[in-house]
């Protein structure tokens, strides 16, 4: 296997713009993490382990957890570190963050399988000690992350979705990330999606128990790969445009910029960011620019730079009108913009405004029919049904879950 | 009393802030509509006040949600009252010409920012966070032990073995709750409390 560079291209879905009336175009910014050929070079990983062991986790969710926290510690070595914390009501910090040596092992083990379910859910509390147990030890080098796992909503200390996100995002700025975990149907989705989305980390919803083992397995497997770290993207565009960016990026907008943050890629991985935006009708200028420039660090700490350029053409309305749009681009942009208003509807629905919910979601599908394929329109006209009468946990989670991963473009 | 007018993006200016971000303010009711004349929206000085004394709140890591109860609650001339009281005269514009995070007195590291964040949140709220026991193999730390994180019980309170714990509704507004609960009581609870988030959200 050759080891390839990283990739990165601005595609618009037409290179032409009207002069008379407003003209809606999508860009489209696409990359791809470079290849390593060995994965032993991988950087040390400094993980905390925030286990949910309020009373709603006895049986079998504290079972699957406790293996998964055992298999992990099997997969971590001397380099990496781990911190153990429990919370339920109360936060226990079950091993300050430390090296994953044999004999160490062995203890932070038997410190796992000891854990019992106890009270409510502090899971702010909880997430915060991880956090700064890897904090502790973070380097330039070492890839920093707290794993939170939860069956339940946070309830005691910090419970607001917007002051945590907002804090996921201070904490991941300043070198520690977070992926969360949510089991069963007693937690909050759009909560832990907001946590990891600004906390530049993944989201799972584990709906069997039994999966736990294996859904920790495949972030570590991801964390191990990663090639790109703190990948971040400028994009510099006319300051009189507006600008929206789809499926819950960071994004923060300065005068004429647009600043993306992307967090770690894993080897090879691929991904979108697709941006809407109506260009207004105007006299003179002949084009709009668009110049994008990514960066970020490799396993070996090194810069990884690219950048690339868009122009959109001023020209006639019916010539723009005439002209062949990327149907390719418009068909992906469709399954983002779906999935992420399905992620809005849900909102509503699990608030109780059922028929504003199901009129957003059929509004939706309508606009993007001619991009969906027929099984996803029926997929979404059916959820878009069962919204009128009211959905049930399992089935938010998993329609959540499903439009997560369609923004992000990972596996189900 | 002022009475400058300001369009939009010349308030976002004086406030170092976004045009967004003032829209937004205004959709979520934490800043009153601006006045219309034919087409243009004009904005006053009690809207910078405003804008100020929610950027300080949050500065102070208060959530939206909490700045809303507050800011709405408070008369324009509480709200001016509030910004001279607060922070003194050149602290306020220095803090206001250098909003880079960088050049602010923000934390810098994770370290810092959470626990910055953590005294915050003792201060503001109760929590509860109990030590590790001592690891056997010595474990290399460079910082503290956790300890100093030790905040008070004074949300539990123990009578004859039996704990307690008390899980805010609202401002205000508590319920108390003997522990350890099953799981199916406990996920009455949750329903109890998501309830009552949204039926006391609705009266605000």
């Amino acid at each position: 296997m050759t080891d390839q560079p990283l990739s990165f291209h601005l595609n618009t879905d037409q290179a032409f713009i009207a002069r008379e009336i407003p003209t809606q175009r999508i860009l489209e910014i696409s990359l791809k993490a470079p290849t390593a050929a060995r994965l032993e070079q991988r950087p040390s990983l400094n993980l905390a382990l925030v286990l949910d062991r309020s009373g709603s986790m006895a049986g079998e969710k504290l079972e699957y957890v406790k293996q998964a926290a055992c298999h992990v510690l099997d997969l971590l070595q001397e380099q990496d570190r781990v911190a153990l914390v429990a919370y339920d009501d109360e936060v226990n910090l079950l091993s300050p963050i430390t090296p994953v040596t044999d004999s160490n092992r062995i203890e932070l083990k038997r410190r796992v399988m000891q854990l019992r379910p106890g009270g409510s859910t502090n899971l702010g509390g909880g997430w915060l000690i991880g956090c700064q147990e890897a904090a502790s030890v973070a380097q330039d080098t070492s890839l920093n992350r707290t794993l939170l796992l939860t069956d339940g909503l946070a309830n005691v200390g910090m419970i607001d979705l917007e002051e945590l996100a907002r804090h996921a995002r201070e904490i991941s700025r300043r070198g520690v990330s977070t992926s969360t975990f949510g089991v069963g149907r007693g937690f909050n989705e759009h909560l832990l999606e907001a946590m990891s989305n600004q906390g530049n980390g993944n989201f799972y919803y584990i709906e069997t128990p039994a999966d736990i083992p294996g859904i920790f397995h495949r972030e570590f497997d991801e964390l191990a790969a990663v090639t790109a770290r703190n990948v971040e993207i400028n994009l510099d565009f006319p300051a009189h445009l507006r600008l929206k960016v789809l499926g819950g990026w960071i994004a923060e907008f300065s005068e004429g910029r647009l600043h993306l943050s992307l967090g770690n890629l894993y080897s090879g991985q691929s991904q979108q960011v697709f941006i809407k935006f109506s260009t207004p009708p105007i006299n003179g200028s002949s084009e709009l620019r668009f110049n994008a420039r990514i960066y970020g660090k490799d396993e070996s700490d090194q810069l990884l730079e690219a950048q690339d350029t868009a122009v959109l053409t001023y020209a006639r309305q019916e010539d723009v009108e005439s002209a062949p749009r990327d149907q390719d681009l418009l068909n992906r942009f469709a399954l983002v913009d779906m999935a992420d208003t399905a992620t809005e509807a849900l909102k509503h629905e699990r608030r109780g405004d059922r028929q504003a919910a199901h009129a957003m979601l059929y509004q939706s599908v309508s606009n993007n029919l001619p991009h969906l394929s027929p099984q996803e329109a029926d997929e979404y006209l059916r959820m878009s049904e069962r919204m009128k009468h009211g959905m049930d946990e399992a089935d938010r989670k998993q329609s959540h879950y499903n439009s997560y991963n369609r923004k992000r473009h990972r596996p189900d | 009393m002022q009475r400058e007018k300001f369009l939009i993006n010349e308030l976002a200016q004086r406030a170092g802030t976004t045009v967004r971000t003032i829209r937004y303010y205004t959709n979520e009711g934490l800043l009153p509509q601006p006045e219309f004349q034919g087409k243009y929206a004009y904005y006053s000085q009690q809207h910078l006040n405003r804008l100020e004394l929610i950027r300080r709140m949050k500065d102070a890591y208060l959530p939206l949600r909490e700045i809303r109860q507050i800011i709405v609650s408070l008369s324009d001339e509480e709200v001016a009252q509030r910004l001279m009281e607060q922070v003194p005269s050149n602290q306020k514009s220095e803090s206001r010409v250098n909003r880079n995070p960088s050049n602010s007195n923000k934390p810098t590291n994770a370290l810092e920012y959470i626990s910055r964040l953590m005294n915050e949140q003792n201060v503001l709220r109760s929590s509860s966070v109990s030590s590790p026991p001592q690891f056997s193999q010595p474990v290399r730390r460079n910082t503290p032990a956790p300890s100093n994180l030790q905040v008070s019980n004074a949300n539990y309170s123990l009578v004859e073995g039996e704990t307690w714990q008390r899980i805010p509704l609202a401002p205000g507004i508590e319920l108390n709750l003997l522990l350890p609960v099953d799981s199916d009581t406990s996920s009455r609870i949750q329903q109890l409390i998501a309830f009552a988030s949204k039926l006391f959200r609705q009266t605000d």
